[in-house]
């Protein structure tokens, strides 16, 4: 992997110390080699040929265990553990190069979900090598494995610091990296006073990621922050744009979580947005800015022209969507700049791009609570959006529907979506059956005003294939009827398809949770019974066999429903002859 | 508001590059990895590239055989995002002439290198290709 070259004189050391060690290990490679192979003859002649790798001769470099496990397919974890008692002997040899290799392959091992916590202390002694590529690899390592619980933490206090006190640019840079992974509330501690330091490097690189790391320091020891602040800041003056960013990145990220004390520099950041190019930047800067208004409304005035001018003309869509989502966010009592989000919203929605229309709908919906009339304009493009091939487009577009029903369209969302319940699919088909049920139940059913019509959608509902609402069905049933005298004669006429219909006592999926309608749709009947119009037939429905198969609460009210509908047979129904109909039927039974 | 980790996944579920920005233990990295992979593998070209997964939202992309996926926590512009894995790719490209996967196996310790670069912390830093790809260039010229 990385090319070592030795110089002679090295490997002759190296051989003088441990000849008879080699010798050993050289005819246990021969071994090894021999045994493998195909992976064995590339193994003997990268060992040829890189002479240059010490010791172990043969030791495998991280290019052929790779080849190696690709070779093997069927056999790959006995392989892996191959390599793994290999590499715990490797790991150990005093050679660092060796040690340095068996690292590489451990690290690599570790991606594919190996365990690596055993060898942190090797990390630690490939990691004090002065040999940069050595160096990066213990680093990487280390990056890689070390946890908050990794007790050889405390030993790399030390070599952090002289890494981060080093000449070399890269070196500084590493150790960096690998404090902004590991770093522990002991370590930031020790080292907030180097990487501080570090904010006045002459290298910009450094600088840019000192400032990155401090946030980290400030995340894990917070006493840090307050005399780092000022130099921090300084940084915005830096004639580096790379650093600048990182500066308003941290602060944008500090801002967030504590948003009043950042609001002094508002003008600060209010000269960057007019003089920045770079887009990440300007994205932050918008961000940070959608925080930062509520809590001053002269802000909000301030910022309607520039974001204007921003969502107007810039060609990136990502800062259009951050400026949009600012708005929609931090400054929605700025009426121009929601109007000019709004258009932009439907132009989201409009294109063919699955992302922007998600990225729209979902927009939209936080406009929902303060601009509901503005959204609503959308209305037949978020229903379109409701037959996309997506999910989760589909799933947001719903949500959007039952935020923005109203009393007066509550029957046509209605009947606009029962249209498409029998096209759609699980699970959005439940999820529109759910959403309507939501939809009318909201308030004590406020928004309805035609219990009458209700009741039949209920009991197409109940209808709906391998729902799993029937329960949900059933107790709005109950619930309407119970309340609204004027709904029970229609609750009755319109159930009784559903307890007529042999198809729904079968024991199928499609007939999930319909047990729970039809204990509704029996239970009212019978409570109703006298707006029953063709009683034998209700009769026959209730005592048809399969009956049985329903669970045996519901076979108890429909015993029960068959004795109030037979006990009304000798009722005049409304307009009815009552004589010869009541004899007809104490004939049948 | 900042990015939990940066993941290179293949059609067949394997990680070939793995970074984090947070402490996670190894096993949880092996079912997070396995779950998303296969929310990331099931979906098609015509559905949107944001998929969410717990509290995590994540952006992924395709890119011939392999998967780039990015965690984030919820306040991040997905947008970004999708253009920030879209430099990554360039960049890899860039340094690696016509990328493809097994460069990435063969090279691991440089493209990390090249991620470090671009992201530290869980917080975009560069992403101008010539001064990511700098100091390694300038690596591998004094090649220690």
């Amino acid at each position: 992997m990385s090319s070592s070259s030795w110089s002679a004189a090295d490997r002759m050391a190296a051989r003088g110390h441990q000849a008879k060690e080699g010798t050993m290990k050289i005819f246990k490679g021969i071994g090894s080699g021999f045994q493998k192979g195909a992976t064995g003859a590339t193994n003997m002649a990268s060992g040829a040929r890189g002479m240059t790798k010490d010791l172990y001769l043969f030791q495998k470099s991280l290019r052929d265990m790779i080849k190696g496990i690709r070779a093997c397919r069927d056999k790959e974890e006995e392989f892996i553990n191959a390599e793994m008692t290999r590499i715990h002997k490797e790991i150990k040899s005093p050679d660092p190069k060796t040690k340095c290799v068996a690292l590489q392959k451990i690290t690599y091992l570790h991606m594919s979900g190996h365990d690596m916590g055993w060898c942190s202390f090797h990390c630690i002694e490939v990691m004090s090598q002065s040999r940069f590529a050595l160096k990066h690899t213990g680093y990487l390592a280390a990056q890689q494995s070390f946890l908050d619980n990794t007790d050889v933490l405390l030993l790399i206090t030390n070599l952090l610091k002289k890494d981060l006190a080093s000449t070399n640019a890269h070196e500084a840079g590493f150790a960096l990296d690998c404090l902004a992974n590991v770093m522990t509330p002991d370590l930031a501690r020790d080292l907030v006073a180097d990487i501080f330091s570090l904010l006045n490097s002459t290298r910009s690189y450094l600088r840019k990621k000192a400032t990155l790391v401090l946030y980290k320091a400030f995340l894990r020891y917070p006493e840090a922050l307050r005399p780092a602040f000022a130099r921090l800041t300084e940084r915005l003056e830096d004639e580096d744009a790379s650093v600048v960013s990182a500066v308003v990145t941290v602060l944008c990220e500090l801002c967030i979580h504590n948003p009043q004390n950042y609001l002094p520099m508002a003008p600060t950041f209010y000269k960057l947005l007019q003089t920045s190019t770079n887009n990440w930047m300007t994205i932050k800067l918008v961000r940070m800015f959608g925080h930062l208004s509520p809590l001053e409304p002269r802000l909000g005035k301030k910022l309607v022209d520039p974001l204007t001018q921003i969502m107007a003309t810039t060609p990136a869509k990502s800062l259009l969507f951050e400026c949009i989502r600012t708005v929609t966010k931090g400054l929605n009592n700025h009426t121009s700049l929601v109007k000019l989000a709004v258009e932009k919203l439907r132009d989201f929605v409009e294109e063919p791009d699955p992302n922007l229309k998600f990225l729209g709908l979902r927009a939209l919906q936080d406009l929902l609570q303060t601009h509901p009339r503005a959204v609503a304009e959308h209305k037949k493009t978020i229903f379109r959006c409701l037959q996309e091939g997506d999910f989760t487009i589909q799933l947001t577009a719903l949500q959007l529907i039952e935020g923005m029903a109203t009393r007066r369209n509550l029957s046509d969302t209605v009947a606009h979506l029962l249209l498409i319940v029998q096209g759609a699919e699980q699970p959005f088909r439940d999820h529109l059956v759910g959403c309507v049920l939501n939809m009318c139940q909201a308030d004590r059913y406020a928004r309805l005003s035609d219990f009458s019509w209700y009741v039949t959608v209920l009991a197409d509902l109940a209808r709906v294939p391998e729902s799993n609402h029937g329960k949900q069905v059933g107790a709005q049933l109950i619930d309407v009827t119970t309340r609204v005298e004027a709904s029970r004669e229609d609750a009755v006429a319109a159930l009784r398809p559903l307890l007529t219909d042999p198809s729904l006592l079968e024991d199928k999926p499609a007939n999930n949770t319909i047990s729970d309608a039809l204990l509704a749709a029996a239970y009212i009947t019978g409570e109703h019974a006298q707006y029953v119009h063709n009683r034998p037939e209700l009769i026959e429905a209730l005592l048809h066999p399969k009956v049985i198969n329903l669970p045996v609460t519901v076979q108890q009210v429909y015993v029960q429903a068959l004795l109030k509908v037979f006990g009304h047979a000798g009722r005049k129904m409304p307009g009815e002859e009552e004589e010869d109909s009541s004899e007809e039927e104490m004939e049948e039974e | 508001m900042t990015i939990r980790f940066v993941l290179m996944v293949n059609k067949q579920g394997q990680t070939r590059l793995a970074q984090y920005y947070e402490p996670l233990p190894r096993e949880e990295r092996r079912t997070l990895e396995g779950e998303i992979v296969r929310k990331c593998l099931s979906r098609t070209e015509s559905q949107c590239s944001f998929v969410e997964h717990r509290n995590i939202k994540v952006i992924y992309r395709r890119y011939a055989s392999l998967f780039f996926l990015v965690g984030v926590d919820g306040e991040e512009n997905e947008l970004s995002i999708l253009e920030f894995i879209h430099s990554i790719v360039e960049t890899l490209d860039r340094y690696f002439g016509n990328v493809c996967e097994l460069d990435i196996m063969f090279h691991i310790d440089k493209a990390h290198f090249i991620l470090d670069e671009m992201v530290m912390n869980g917080c975009i830093v560069e992403t101008n290709k010539t001064n990511i790809l700098a100091p390694i260039t300038l690596m591998e010229k004094a090649n220690v």
